[in-house]
């Protein structure tokens, strides 16, 4: 008996141990073996192909038809090529428009096009293309998402076979960074099948839509001999490319240490020390985007006080949620990036001792203070709790409520918060829509009432020349930096993405984008 | 036997109309607007009531409700403004994937479940009956999140023997099939292991040893039968949940089945989506114990239907 229950207890520690070890296993980040450097290896290099894991659905190709999000257009500037290239910061240079010229007024716009184009079905692109490109935006009332287009085209005319003149009905602040979103589609092409078309677009890139299985999360592309752009730039050695997604951050860096795939995009910064020592590229830049606390200033509310919205100001250490939670990123200092068009710099300091006092000197009498979030922006969870320790420790009485996307959302248009954790990327560091829109007109349920706000950002629909632009830029933030709203802005996040190292050539934009037309693998 | 039958279809058509109401209302109540989460966050007012009368969500709740019953009815589930499909042609593009995996999961499920449990039941207080017991509560209580990842890491990262992603090829089942039959598994061993106990206790296998008869032939001729009787409708429910689709462990494994399908629908608000999912999930659940009760009067004559 005693022999048996000793038998029992030594399986049950035996057991035990192989969990214990399971659990071991499961770690990551710093238990890397340490020193243990491998060359990522690669399942496509064979074949030439290379399998890109994102974290978003692409629920379609069509991005004027439905949200597809960064990787959307990643996809896109494969399949299709744009008016002008960007660098994504602001710089334009030609692409399928050898030349532009945008009249003085900001009411028209001449493309000189390139004749040597040729789109995927071997047809060759002329101006009519561009023409019926545009008009299909102006035009299609079925499009979702064409409403930073629709109201501002006037006219669209080729007045030869490559020559293209637009005209605008009001001066298009966010022309250029719109424009490098728009890919030409082949004009017969669309209209011998217009139902089948985004199943497989026609379209003058370096790549063809070969299989589009939306549905089950796999896009797959073949490279193209004829490509017009092989002359401009170095050839891609890729002969196939796949897109797949996962949203768990687990799956898709296991996918990449198994070599299942060759790019990991939406890399956790957890995870950068791992994927570095295993020998992977690991690219990790500043976003495009800007964490900031948004505040509903309405009549009534608590935050219709200046002096309390200072105090939230002046109590959080940006420095600090940089470098101890989010590892990455660069803490704001004015109302807006630091390499944004009209940053100033040298603003939101950081002195608990002074917001105690502004908010010992204001209306503020211990209520109950919600701050809005969603699980939806990265590291949403530890961010609202560090400010909230920060605002609690000045006086305030901070709850937080998170909640998924739709009902926050909700939330906001409704007004239905004291303050709310968002964020905002300004594609191609073009940040017309964040001043006119969400700013100026109030979009996300600010209640905040500034005649003299509203009429700077009235003027951004008066002009398109960036001088003028960034002009009225720096007074707008200017006042956001006096006022403490709508916004005060955190941080400006980073963006991680990693490939195998076999890999060359793949240019990550910094707005969850990036070039893959020019990669090669070894 | 025609009245039982008859009586089960009622039955069953009162589930899927209560499911179809809970199914219609649940995403509408839940928050979040389907044509703002379509359309750019900074949509105007009119685009937003532009999409809504598109989506004909300006409908009054029962108008809308009768109107996508009436299609139902007719086999047309709707559409999909999320993906721009309809819903008919998404659910069979992925349910054959989801069956894929639940017939599979089931299989490792009673593969692993049947030979330890009866082994356990047989050799009470042995070593295997120890283990067994140990991988059932165990099994039950691990989240199946955890298991995923453990998994993953080990036998596609560290060994590198199984795909973590996909279904490319035959191994790309192992480790969701794994995942997914792993707490059935856990489950029926325990309740195996208890039957087989309960039923080497009954007083006509006491008789049937006094005739002479081996062991082993007791075990696996008259207990074994009685035994897995439960099993039976067991097997029927949680197939059907599992067919029905884990959301966990599609999301997990990138497996595109229905449980990721309807998450990508909640979260998009898609509503014709999220209610045609979850009518047919329940349609498969009642299916799946439907085929367990009537297989159940097969396996016991002394059952009948219903």
């Amino acid at each position: 008996m005693k022999k048996r229950e000793l038998v029992k207890k030594a399986a049950a520690v035996a057991l035990s141990c192989v969990m214990v070890m399971g659990l071991a296993a499961c770690s990551s980040g710093g238990d890397a073996d340490e020193g243990a450097e491998t060359e990522a290896t690669t399942k496509g290099s064979e074949n030439k192909t290379v399998t890109i894991m994102h974290n978003q659905e692409i629920p379609g190709l069509d991005m004027f038809g439905a949200q597809i999000g960064g990787a959307g257009t990643s996809i896109q500037m494969l399949w299709g090529d744009q008016l002008v290239n960007t660098d994504h910061y602001g710089e334009y240079t030609p692409w399928l428009a050898k030349e532009w010229t945008m009249a003085e007024d900001s009411l028209s716009c001449t493309f000189v096009l390139r004749d040597d184009v040729v789109f995927s079905d071997g047809s060759a692109m002329t101006a009519e293309d561009v023409v019926f490109t545009f008009e299909r935006l102006r035009d299609d009332t079925e499009l979702t998402n064409s409403g930073k287009w629709t109201p501002f085209i006037k006219t669209v005319e080729a007045t030869d076979d490559y020559t293209v003149v637009l005209t605008f009905e009001s001066p298009m602040a966010n022309f250029y960074s719109q424009l490098c979103q728009v890919p030409i589609l082949c004009k017969a092409a669309y209209e011998e099948d217009s139902e089948g078309y985004w199943d497989a677009p026609v379209g003058s890139g370096p790549y063809v839509i070969t299989n589009n299985d939306a549905v089950n999360g796999t896009i797959e592309l073949e490279k193209r001999d004829d490509y017009w752009g092989w002359a401009e730039a170095t050839e891609s050695n890729v002969e196939k490319i796949v897109f797949k997604y996962s949203t768990e951050d687990t799956s898709r860096i296991s996918a990449l240490r198994a070599g299942e795939i060759e790019v990991c995009e939406a890399v956790p910064q957890t995870d950068v020390e791992t994927l570095e020592k295993e020998g992977f590229e690991v690219v990790q830049q500043n976003a495009l985007s800007h964490m900031f606390l948004q505040f509903n200033c309405g009549e009534g509310e608590i935050f219709h006080d200046k002096a309390i919205r200072e105090a939230v100001s002046l109590c959080i250490d940006r420095e600090q949620l940089v470098s101890a939670i989010l590892g990455g990123g660069v803490p704001a200092d004015w109302a807006c990036n630091n390499d944004a068009p009209g940053y100033v710099g040298g603003g939101y300091e950081y002195d608990p001792e002074k917001a105690k006092e502004v908010l010992e000197s204001s209306s503020y009498n211990g209520e109950e203070v919600v701050l809005l979030s969603t699980s939806g922006i990265a590291r949403s969870t530890e961010v609202t709790q560090a400010l909230q320790t920060m605002m609690t420790q000045i006086g305030l009485n901070v709850k937080i409520d998170t909640n998924e996307q739709a009902t926050y959302m909700d939330r906001r248009f409704a007004s239905d918060f004291d303050m709310t954790f968002t964020t905002f990327t300004g594609n191609c560091n073009d940040w017309y829509v964040e001043c006119a829109e969400i700013v100026g007109a109030n979009l996300f349920g600010t209640q905040y009432e500034n005649e003299e706000l509203s009429e700077i950002c009235a003027e951004l629909n008066t002009t398109a020349d960036p001088e003028k632009l960034e002009e009225i830029y720096g007074e707008i933030y200017q006042i956001e930096m006096d006022e403490y709203a709508p916004n005060i802005y955190l941080y400006q996040s980073s963006e991680i993405n990693a490939y195998a190292a076999n890999l060359s050539g793949i240019t990550f934009y910094p707005e969850t984008t990036a070039d893959y037309r020019f990669m090669t693998i070894e | 036997m025609r009245r039982k039958i008859f009586s089960r279809l009622i039955s069953t058509i009162v589930v899927l109309l209560g499911v179809s109401i809970i199914a219609f209302l649940l995403p509408r109540l839940g928050g979040g607007d389907p044509a703002k989460l379509m359309l750019p966050s900074t949509a105007t007012e009119a685009e937003v009531k532009a999409m809504h009368e598109k989506m004909g969500l300006d409908e009054p709740y029962i108008v809308q409700y009768t109107a996508y019953m009436k299609n139902v009815l007719s086999g047309d589930f709707g559409y999909s403004y999320y993906y721009g499909r309809n819903v008919s042609e998404l659910i069979s593009l992925r349910l054959p994937n989801t069956a894929k995996l639940a017939v599979f999961g089931l299989i490792v499920a009673l593969l692993i479940a049947v030979p330890l449990g009866v082994i356990a039941g047989t050799h009470k207080g042995s070593g295997v009956d120890v283990g067994a017991m140990f991988f059932a509560i165990v099994g039950q209580s691990m989240s199946p999140v955890w298991l995923a990842c453990f998994l993953i890491l080990v036998f596609g990262v560290y060994l590198g023997w199984l795909p973590t992603q996909g279904m490319d090829s035959w191994k790309c089942w192992i480790l969701p099939g794994l995942c997914i039959g792993f707490d059935f598994a856990a489950s029926q061993t325990r309740t195996l292991r208890a039957e087989m106990i309960d039923v080497l206790g009954q007083d006509y296998i006491t008789a049937i040893r006094a005739r002479g008869i081996s062991e082993g032939k007791i075990n696996r001729k008259y207990a074994l039968k009685n035994a897995l009787l439960p099993l039976v409708t067991l097997v029927g429910g949680s197939f059907g949940a599992m067919f029905a689709g884990s959301m966990v462990i599609e999301n997990m494994f990138s497996w595109p089945g229905l449980g990721q399908l309807m998450v990508i629908a909640i979260n998009s608000r898609d509503y014709q989506l999220v209610q045609s999912l979850m009518l047919i999930s329940a349609l498969i659940l009642v299916a799946c114990n439907l085929i367990a009760d009537i297989a159940y009067t097969f396996v016991d004559p002394r059952i009948s239907f219903n």
